[in-house]
């Protein structure tokens, strides 16, 4: 290699395009090693999509006992890149299948110990590991984790707050109000929606608890529970419901027209 | 029987395909509403019952049923994330035969086929 000494210009430039040349193939090769790094990790998890996909549907339609699935389960192996794949797969068939095939899901989830992957998010720093723990969590019905969602109510980001509120209700619906103290942040419209999703997915029959939120100091929780009270037709709050709070009835005047109709429909008839 | 099963979300119409042809039923599936409605002009001699998402994409589920109201034989189901009386009401307007709404029990779906073809 030639290394001209002569000038100390040439020399100063000769060094410059050197170091530049090895920045460069540097970040070539890093490139290179992320993609071909995030590559492999796209292949496995669509791999682990198969294999899951074909326990969770044996599992699921009577195909394949609880004991074989956890077996061909653990033999995989066990990743959080594994556990990813399957709560988010369990959560989807979770939220579109109801009766039998829910209650299989719930107890595979448990079984496999896949609780463990979102207590782990739940104690994370990460606000978006936090929430995604209290939906897994609060979809799956996993009891033990209310203790750590009420906690939740008071952490420092929004998002959370609400996700906490939202898995609570959706962990022991209405008759869990009482096991904590409400929030004092508002509940915005998007929040109440999920709330009454959540109430209509997990299909709870029992509404005890409801009157918390009418009588909240907290004006969107008046709201939210004027919503629950039209949406599942709770005839004893219909009376309260139009009489109560004159100031806050024109944000809530959806719900109370509906009811209003309601009454008159039952009147009519 | 022969059906065709139309949904978006990748893992619910794989699991559904899955019990119905375990069922012994033939399942053709479509991720999207345009595909099917060619392929139901197409074959429509030979498809015994439609299942259809409302909300799908390039057309939707209510566009399907619109283009499959010509060929009587065919019974049509949809399948919806939302029970609303006016959503009901007007998939019956448009020629469907029975409503499901998400979350469902696919043993129940299966009644209802039953029932379907049975009062024929």
């Amino acid at each position: 290699m030639h290394v001209p000494q002569t000038n100390p210009d040439s020399y100063l430039l000769w060094l410059l395009g050197l170091a530049i040349s090895l920045i460069l193939i540097g970040i070539a090769v890093t490139i290179f090693f992320r993609r071909r790094i995030r590559s492999q990790i796209i292949k496995n998890g669509e791999l682990y999509q198969q294999i899951i996909e074909d326990i969770l549907f044996r599992l699921m339609f009577g195909k394949l006992s609880m004991e074989e699935s956890l077996k061909l389960f653990r033999a995989l192996k066990q990743s959080n890149l594994l556990s990813k794949v399957t709560t988010q797969s369990i959560i989807f068939l979770h939220e579109n299948y109801s009766g039998k095939q829910r209650e299989v899901l719930e107890d595979f989830f448990v079984l496999s110990d896949l609780t463990a992957y979102s207590f782990r998010k739940i104690r994370s720093r990460k606000p978006e590991d936090i929430i995604s723990g209290i939906r897994y969590l609060s979809t799956m019905n996993v009891r033990e984790a209310f203790e750590f969602m009420k906690l939740e109510l008071s952490h420092p980001n929004d998002d959370v707050k609400k996700e906490a509120f939202i898995g609570l209700i959706a962990l022991q619906g209405m008759e869990g109000l009482a096991y904590f103290n409400l929030p004092a942040f508002p509940i915005d419209d998007i929040t109440q929606e999920r709330i009454l999703n959540q109430l209509k997915n997990k299909r709870f029959t029992s509404f005890a608890g409801v009157h918390l939120l009418l009588y909240s100091e907290n004006e969107s929780l008046i709201l939210l529970g004027a919503r629950i009270t039209e949406q599942f037709q709770l005839h004893a709050y219909y009376e309260f419901i139009q009489t109560f709070n004159q100031e806050l009835q024109p944000r809530y005047s959806v719900a109370i027209d509906a009811i209003r109709e309601r009454l008159n429909k039952a009147t009519r008839s | 029987m022969n059906l065709v099963f139309i949904e978006d979300e990748d893992l619910l119409r794989k699991s559904l395909a899955y019990f119905l042809r375990s069922h012994g039923h033939e399942v053709m599936e479509f991720d999207n509403g345009a595909d099917a409605i060619v392929y139901i002009h197409k074959n429509h001699e030979n498809i015994d019952l439609i299942i259809t998402d409302l909300n799908l994409p390039f057309a939707g589920g209510k566009q399907v049923l619109h283009s499959s109201n010509p060929y009587k034989r065919i019974k049509k189901i949809v399948l919806t994330s939302y029970s609303m009386e006016s959503n009901e009401l007007e998939v019956f307007d448009l020629g469907g035969d029975d409503f499901i709404a998400k979350p469902f029990s696919p043993q129940v779906l299966l009644k209802r086929i039953d029932k379907l073809f049975s009062s024929m």
